[in-house]
């Protein structure tokens, strides 16, 4: 080959080429086979998903009282790597954030660059960090936003309203069963940044908006409420009892309006409470009802037409022996009617119109007025009692069950069933939410009334009031259960307790006392139930303890609902109309 | 040796057309520089108003939430007990009922016409 012009100028024009197509193809190499893992490294560093929180909806009361609401707080968070004097830096933080020095500078350190310092901390606190930081000149430190739960009337109403744990998740009561609708949907936004981690808004990409929860309002009436939680609070510190319930519904829509237990916690601290105290007794406690469930046997003889109200029983004079055991009355009868049976509370008298019936019979009216099955009610956890078929009754489940033994239910249960008997004869399902609504106060659920079946006849209904009604007047079990002015209606209970390691527990009781009111119209159903009350020995009864506590509820809801009374003994009213007595709180002469 | 005398001739079209060319193109490019620069200051305007608003918001949520806990229930109650405000007695003969008049009822079940008679039967007691 001839080293002239000519072959130099090949050499070069070729080394050119050459140098120019591996250029060529590391570029396409560069763009094209390795452009997703490139695209991936850039997006990595600039792009980012950015999450909207949704706001987590309210609970209201039915006159709309904000029982449940968010107030804003924020997350202080340091990066190490941008503080430049630290010791400053960690001073203000501990100053404002009212922290020990030492903790602030032990967790600020230069290689850390995400540490949070403080949780929960005000808005007010961190205007006066970020003056002090922007006076100092001091960079690193930046404020998150969070939000935390408040309800703003603490205990009340605790075991409906639950709270949420540290996921923002609800853990009791309606926090927890509307969890998804308060939660609502979070939201995101694509976003592009530039090297200092600055967003640029121009190149903001997909975008969804947040949706916010729905705010639930509640059944429940605040003045009822508040009614009820202050004769619960004087009723467990007079009587220092295990646990006390107390329930107010209306009986012709099944809307909790009212409902209380003890021992109770703040939703506001809910780290301080036991699991004792956070228990929705209403729902979660299975108990013997007692007499009050005669209510049932009573209501389905008259309906299946085995007796008649008139129709005299044969009560034994208070010694009935069935099965090889005594069943006994706590006071000797002779004959009484289908209607004294109730009043007077003749354990032999509910077990012979049980027996009458026959077990398959009085089974089926047990499982139509809801026990053995959950009511539905929007209550987490929620029990369904305890209901056995008549294929595993004993002997004497016939004479014990009528009489509320051998048989388990919720007190929520019995409220729903004398519900049916107040309203007419049906089963109706219980309600605690009533509505849901967006943000702009537009109805997104409505929750009527349901009713879940018939039960039982208006006209046996209307039998079973009548004597529901005596055994309130002279000569009943519950004469303390009166409410002056008004006219009411209800049955006593008193049921040992059950020991959980079987069989009874000797002198402990569970009292109760389920009732509605007015009697001729009745507005509210109310049950008070007392577990092991601390009474003198022999007076620990469903009539003279859970009985007053009823009438004091009662008496107030009736003239907190303004119903006309119907008796002309009825005194002054004392209505919630407030008037300022002077703003240093001190009362004018 | 005779000079020549012959000069390029200037092509003013050609340099016009360049030079407007050129001028379009930087024009364009000045165009785009400045418009971006402007998305860029709206896109900081408008994080701005989005930060503001979102601080708004938050202070509107602290105000309700305090307006939630002064008048809670609970809270007037506590009022209450330490005297700031009072509950008066009412009686029940100070308080008016108008309802439908039982007597003509009894007569009438079912009035017919557009008025019908009430009466505050409180008062008979």
């Amino acid at each position: 080959m001839k080293w002239n012009h000519q072959t130099r100028a090949v050499i070069v024009v070729g080394v050119f080429a050459l140098a120019l197509t591996g250029f060529s193809w590391r570029l396409i190499h560069v763009q094209v086979v390795q452009h997703h893992e490139f695209a991936r490294h850039a997006a990595e560093h600039h792009l980012r998903k950015d999450i909207i929180h949704a706001r987590r909806g309210s609970i209201r009361d039915a006159r709309g009282e904000v029982l449940a609401e968010n107030l804003p707080v924020r997350t202080v968070v340091a990066d190490g790597s941008l503080i430049k004097n630290m010791p400053a830096v960690a001073e203000i933080l501990s100053r404002n954030l009212v922290l020990p020095l030492e903790e602030v500078e032990g967790k600020i350190q230069a290689e850390r660059r995400y540490v949070i310092i403080k949780r929960e901390v005000s808005e007010e606190a961190v205007l006066k960090i970020r003056e002090e930081l922007i006076l100092g000149e001091h960079r690193g430190v930046h404020f998150e936003n969070d939000s935390i739960r408040l309800y703003p009337n603490g205990t009340m109403m605790c075991h409906i309203l639950g709270f949420m744990n540290f996921e923002r998740q609800g853990v009791l009561g309606v926090e927890k069963s509307m969890n998804d609708y308060l939660s609502g949907r979070d939201g995101y936004r694509w976003i592009e940044r530039d090297r200092t981690g600055k967003e640029l808004v121009p190149y903001r990409g997909l975008e969804k908006a947040a949706e916010d929860g729905l705010t639930v309002q509640l059944t429940i009436d605040m003045g009822l409420q508040s009614i009820v939680e202050s004769e619960i609070d004087t009723a467990f510190a007079n009587l220092n009892p295990r646990s006390i319930t107390i329930i107010l519904a209306d009986p012709h829509t099944g809307e909790i309006r009212a409902l209380a237990n003890r021992p109770q916690f703040d939703p506001n601290r809910p780290g301080e409470a036991n699991a004792e105290s956070q228990k929705n007794r209403a729902v979660l406690d299975m108990v013997e009802p007692g007499s009050t469930f005669k209510i049932v046997v009573v209501s389905a003889a008259l309906n299946e037409a085995t007796v008649r109200p008139e129709t005299l029983i044969f009560c034994e004079n208070g010694n009935f022996s069935y099965g090889g055991r005594i069943l006994k009355d706590s006071r000797p009868h002779g004959m009484l009617s289908v209607m004294d049976v109730l009043v007077k509370s003749s354990n032999i008298g509910s077990a012979k119109l049980a027996m009458q019936m026959g077990e398959r019979r009085f089974y089926e009216y047990i499982r139509r007025f809801g026990f053995g099955e959950r009511t539905g009610v929007e209550l987490p956890g929620e029990i369904g009692g305890l209901v056995h078929p008549p294929s595993q009754w004993d002997k004497l489940s016939i004479t014990r069950i009528p009489m509320g033994h051998a048989i388990c239910a919720t007190p929520l249960q019995l409220v729903m069933a004398m519900s049916a008997i107040a309203n007419g004869g049906k089963l109706m399902m219980p309600r605690i939410v009533r509505r849901l609504t967006d943000s702009s106060g537009r109805t997104a659920l409505d929750l009527g009334p349901a009713v879940i079946r018939e039960v039982i006849t208006p006209e046996t209904a209307h039998v079973v009031q009548r004597a529901l009604q005596g055994v309130t007047s002279e000569g009943g079990t519950a004469r303390l259960a009166r409410v002056e002015g008004y006219t009411v209606a209800g049955k006593t209970g008193t049921a040992q307790r059950v020991d959980p390691n079987g069989g009874y527990t000797p002198n402990k009781y569970v009292v109760s006392f389920l009732g509605y009111g007015p009697a001729e119209n009745p507005a509210l159903t109310c049950m008070v139930i007392i577990d092991d009350a601390s009474t003198p020995q022999g007076s620990n009864y469903g009539g003279t303890v859970a009985a007053p506590i009823f009438s004091q509820v009662m008496g107030q809801a009736m003239k907190y609902l303004d119903l006309v009374p119907v008796l002309a003994s009825a005194t002054d009213t004392v209505i919630p109309r407030a008037k300022v007595v002077s703003s240093a709180g001190r009362k004018k002469p | 040796m005779r000079r020549r005398t012959v000069t390029n001739p200037i092509q003013l079209g050609s340099i016009c057309r360049t030079i407007i060319i050129v001028g379009s193109l930087a024009l364009v490019a000045l165009c785009y520089v400045g418009i971006k620069h402007q998305m860029q200051a709206l896109g900081n305007y408008q994080k701005n108003l989005e930060r503001e608003l979102d601080d708004v918001r938050t202070r509107n949520q602290i105000v309700s939430a305090h307006i939630a806990e002064l008048t809670s229930t609970a809270s007037l109650r506590r009022q209450m007990d330490a005297g700031r405000f009072t509950l008066i007695q009412i009686s029940d003969r100070q308080i008016v009922r108008i309802g439908p008049d039982s007597d003509l009822l009894l007569a009438d079940p079912a009035p017919s016409g557009p008025l019908l008679p009430v009466v505050n039967e409180m008062a008979r007691f």
